[in-house]
């Protein structure tokens, strides 16, 4: 298996539309206003289709962590140790995620603030959200 | 109305490594569990296959194996199918629609592509197709570690409390000759064990094995016709995709707390002399006591502390070594707990027998979601007598 890299699908195109310009989204429905991630088919409330993509924060905190040394997928060993976070986002929703540096890693604790950057994947053109901590 | 049973079920030896693709170990399974119930393959007319991975779809693998039948199914629910599948083939036989189901499941190692003969692992679901696995996340120990942080971070839950768990199954497994580890496991050896993704270590993962396993649902009815006694179903519940609508789920709150009530409403949770719980993690077990109800929320960890849960203690849980000790022979998996359920009501676990076992609960769990927990959570009670 080669490293797995997101596809766009036609729900969540404007997601990658977004990341590629550095901004983080998620679904809002405008039948009943509820804000969604990851991308979905449809409204998973409502299940309407008016659904757009509303620009977030992009800050949160850590709702938990893992510090993976053995990863799954051998693609992704030369990388680790690398820290997937959990991230609960300013707006209330969570967000699946990994520390773009690994700087931030050592004395990592729940309720740490974090804000999102954007790296390139694959052959590039996909831009994958990653979260950096906050400093004080 | 017809009443469903479990007439028997067998498994077939595990191993790390075989040469056997996976039909081959689930017919061997089926074999074995006809012998052990003395049912004429020809009686069967009902099969369900765990194979997630298989190409093959229910009914050409019912073909491939030369079973004629009235009702095929494929479970394709993680680690619950197995449970799941004896739960389908009881409606089933309940209905009218087949009177003797084979539930099979099992496998060899996806990992051998050799041995099979088309892709060797499902469709990757969209959410962990580019939001997921991209980041090298992904797989139930990263998932279980998400889990096990914030469990240990909110209540205090130790390493000593989980490492009970790992080192008193591993106490059972030596008792169990078909189980793959049983070397001595002390407290220390499970704290030493290399971090896989922190908190988890190694002594926390299942180990992924080779073999199959095979149960069979029959009516009450048919199995009276039967050398060995049936055992019978109390109670079941299952429940998919708890708070799969909550963009910010508690990551600690399963779908047990859904069904518990139903699930010991007949029959309490008073009554049970032991647990088969499903237990890919010690964590998962830690998990399924509090929401099934046998401590409160946040003091699963404490409970296991206070609670002897040998074979030879208040409350015996996975008394043939779970999983965890055992292997876990693909979807196949799931049906080790029910096994051992029905060997401890018939008297036939040996050296590992439980006292007066009569009643007792067996859980299935599978699948792990984007942001909460188990998928697909499932129990049910069974037992010696017939429950009226």
């Amino acid at each position: 298996m080669t490293r797995p890299t997101p596809k766009t699908v036609p729900w969540d195109r404007d997601f990658w539309a977004n990341a590629e310009r550095g901004v983080l989204s998620a679904q809002r429905c405008d039948d009943c206003g509820r804000l969604q991630h990851y991308p979905k088919p449809v409204c998973s409330e409502c299940l309407g289709a008016n659904i757009r993509f509303e620009a977030l924060s992009g800050r949160g905190e850590v709702y938990s962590f893992t510090t993976v040394r053995r990863p799954e997928l051998p693609e992704f060993e030369a990388e680790a140790p690398y820290t997937v976070v959990d991230v609960l986002l300013d707006e209330g929703i969570r967000f699946l995620s990994r520390l773009a540096d690994e700087q931030d890693a050592p004395g990592l604790k729940l309720g740490d603030k974090l804000t999102t950057v954007f790296k390139p994947v694959g052959d590039g053109t996909k831009h994958l959200p990653y979260f950096v901590k906050v400093r004080d | 109305m017809t009443r469903a049973v479990i007439a028997g079920g067998a498994e077939t030896r595990f191993s790390r490594t075989s040469d056997l693709a996976d039909l081959q170990f689930m017919a061997q399974a089926i074999r074995l569990a006809l012998e052990e119930t003395g049912i004429s393959k020809a009686d069967v007319d009902g099969i369900a296959f765990c194979a997630n991975v298989l190409p093959d779809d229910s009914s050409y693998m019912a073909e491939h194996l030369g079973f004629s039948v009235r009702w095929t199914m494929k479970a394709d629910y993680g680690g619950a199918s197995s449970v799941l599948s004896v739960a389908r083939a009881v409606e089933a036989v309940e209905a009218g629609r087949a009177e003797v189901v084979v539930c099979v499941g099992g496998g060899n190692r996806f990992d051998f592509t050799d041995l099979h003969h088309d892709a060797v692992s499902p469709p990757i679901d969209y959410a962990h197709r580019s939001f997921v696995l991209p980041y090298g996340y992904g797989g139930p120990n990263m998932q279980m570690a998400l889990l096990q942080r914030r469990h240990m971070e909110l209540y205090g839950t130790t390493l000593e409390q989980l490492g009970k768990i790992a080192t008193t199954f591993r106490r059972h497994a030596q008792l169990n000759d078909n189980a793959l580890l049983r070397g001595d496991m002390t407290l220390q050896d499970y704290l030493d064990s290399p971090l896989i993704a922190d908190p988890i270590r190694k002594f926390d993962c299942v180990m992924r094995c080779a073999g199959a396993v095979a149960v069979i649902v029959t009516s009450e009815e048919y199995a009276k016709r039967l050398a060995k006694p049936p055992v019978y179903i109390g109670a079941y519940q299952e429940q998919h995709s708890f708070g799969a609508n909550d963009m910010s789920p508690d990551k600690l709150e399963t779908g047990f707390v859904a069904f518990r009530d139903k699930l010991f409403e007949r029959i309490p949770r008073e009554e049970m002399d032991f647990l088969q719980l499903y237990d890919d993690y010690p964590i998962a077990i830690v998990a399924q006591l509090e929401d099934l109800g046998f401590c409160k929320r946040g003091e699963g960890g404490k409970f296991i502390e206070d609670t002897d849960i040998s074979i030879w203690g208040d409350l015996p849980i996975n008394t043939s070594g779970g999983i965890l000790s055992i292997g876990q022979p693909r979807l196949g998996g799931g049906y080790i707990p029910l096994i051992e359920a029905m060997r401890q009501v018939r008297g036939e676990a040996g050296p590992r027998q439980i006292k007066d076992a009569k009643t007792g609960l067996v859980s299935g769990i599978g699948l792990m979601s984007y942001l909460s927990n188990l998928v697909i959570t499932c129990g049910m009670i069974v037992g010696k007598e017939p429950f009226e």
